[in-house]
């Protein structure tokens, strides 16, 4: 996503508000001590607190380090993350793909990658089907673009 | 009066088995039954005695292989802007030249955005009425207004009540008319009632955590959308079990038809998550196979159904419960989709709804 924060995330904040319960899968390790969180979202306060709750209930003893990967070097996200246990990428929608720049850079880190979504939910990503999600998407998006641009220029024949 | 009803290329029409009249630009609406598109709005025109030519600017429209191939033509759509373009300059050419060959008195589309100020203006100096219908409130909506194109248009149809007083200030003639249900008989049959609760529809923001919500609280249901896609099945793994497939035009009605209960979160896509008070479509499409919608609480609700009718949430429990309640009341269940399907034919069809544009064009042009 390019750093923009859709709106129609308000929706799922709103069930995560009325459902109260707590978004938490318990199936991941909560004794994580540092986790680097990639946000490179433009959040309004009220998004912004209902991420750093989730962030902060579901890690309790960890310190969390929010920042992001726009415009950094491979090296310099390195060096941001040598020290955490575990990275959170930050979720305003459900399609991977338009999140594209925000996560290929963190593929080879070779550290647990969490996502959280808008419903404030954890998942696991497994980099590997992350990686083919991205590039089947990128295929796709080839593939029609191309098609369409022969119909266009046939069109115009 | 002779009214030019205008649609483009949508999703809907490539699964929609729409028929085009011979040599002709225009769609058959009576034969084509097109039970929730265009061709709904123009059959409740015609069925207020006024005649309706349907004009629908579908690529490859004569060709016998139009389902098939549109599936291709699409997505090309989708990710080719320029093809995106161009097929708009041909729609509008398409539109001037209909209106060039015959003589309207009217003008009706759900689409703001297949116009432009060139076009619209033309629209203005040969059609003197140009009705619009919207499914969202231009300026609350998160989208970029062609403010030109809008205000072309001699009546401007919202779904949202709450938007029409903003608009008249700004100058447009504009009126709150909420969906209804089709004119045209439920193409889908009587069908066994495989599910006791589902769902179809687009998934964003919210509704994904209410399925996960029903899935945890043990509910068997079934849901369908073209949105359970590889990124989420990684969000949300557990609803694998749960997904029924893509369902479209008659196909979704097929699927809606299989379930006692139908799980109705009501938001316009369009909004974006902005809040608004409408209605929407699969509430009625869910009354027409004779399944209940139990519906996400809206005012809207209230002003067309009774809590008697239509059961409606306001939180996770609360739509727990209703499911749970009438999950062992099979005959209740009935009763009320019957009462409120009832209801439609009496005071919500289209037609209904058209009676009401035709007054109101009526009253402020003295036809």
């Amino acid at each position: 996503m390019d750093g923009q924060c859709s709106l129609e995330t308000q929706a799922g904040l709103l069930w995560s508000e009325k459902s109260g319960k707590s978004p938490i899968a318990s199936y991941m390790n909560q004794n994580y001590e540092r986790i680097f969180v990639s946000a490179d979202l433009t959040l309004d306060a009220k998004r912004e607190a209902f991420f750093r709750s989730c962030l902060e209930c579901h890690f309790a003893n960890a310190e969390i380090f929010w920042s992001g990967v726009k415009g950094k070097s491979d090296r310099s996200i390195r060096e941001e993350t040598r020290e955490c246990d575990a990275i959170v990428v930050l979720f305003m929608g459900y399609s991977l793909k338009r999140y594209s720049q925000n996560l290929m850079p963190l593929l080879g880190l070779k550290k647990p990658l969490l996502g959280l979504n808008p419903d404030g939910d954890f998942f696991e990503m497994d980099p590997f089907k992350v990686h083919s999600i991205l590039l089947g998407a990128k295929l796709e998006q080839l593939f029609w673009s191309g098609v369409g641009r022969v119909l266009h220029l046939l069109q115009r024949v | 009066m002779r009214w030019l009803s205008f649609g483009t290329f949508q999703e809907h029409d490539v699964h929609a088995p729409l028929v085009f009249k011979l040599n002709s630009r225009l769609c058959d609406f009576e034969a084509s039954q097109d039970f929730n598109g265009l061709g709904t709005f123009s059959y409740a025109l015609s069925l207020q005695g006024q005649e309706v030519d349907e004009l629908r600017t579908i690529p490859l429209r004569h060709s016998k292989l139009r389902r098939i191939l549109s599936r291709g033509l699409y997505p090309a759509l989708i990710h080719n802007q320029e093809l995106r373009n161009s097929i708009l300059v041909e729609n509008r050419k398409e539109l001037r030249s209909q209106i060039e060959d015959f003589e309207y008195d009217a003008f009706f589309t759900r689409e703001l955005f297949a116009l432009d100020e060139e076009t619209m203006s033309y629209l203005k100096s040969k059609i003197p009425l140009r009705v619009l219908w919207l499914s969202f409130t231009p300026y609350e909506a998160p989208l970029s207004i062609p403010d030109k194109v809008l205000e072309g248009f001699t009546h401007i149809y919202i779904v949202d009540s709450g938007g029409v007083e903003g608009l008249r200030q700004k100058g447009l003639n504009a009126f709150h008319l909420p969906f209804a249900m089709s004119d045209f008989q439920s193409p889908v049959q009587k069908v066994k009632r495989r599910y006791k609760l589902g769902f179809a529809g687009t998934i964003y923001a919210g509704r994904l955590g209410m399925l996960k919500e029903l899935a945890q609280a043990g509910v068997d249901y079934q849901f369908w959308t073209g949105s359970y896609d590889a990124s989420m099945e990684m969000m949300a793994p557990e609803l694998k079990a749960f997904y029924g497939g893509r369902a479209f035009s008659h196909r979704m009605l097929e699927v809606l038809s299989q379930c006692e209960m139908i799980f109705n979160p009501i938001h316009r896509a369009y909004m974006q998550g902005l809040p608004d008070n409408v209605l929407n479509f699969r509430l009625f499409e869910s009354l027409s196979v004779g399944s209940l919608p139990v519906c996400e609480s809206k005012p809207a609700l209230e002003e067309l159904f009774s809590s008697q009718e239509i059961p409606s949430y306001s939180s996770p429990e609360e739509l727990l419960s209703h499911i749970q309640y009438f999950s062992s009341r099979s005959q209740e269940l009935k009763e009320r989709v019957q009462e409120a399907h009832n209801k439609c034919m009496q005071e919500h069809l289209y037609s209904h709804r058209m009676a009401r544009i035709l007054n109101q064009v009526e009253m402020s042009k003295g036809f």
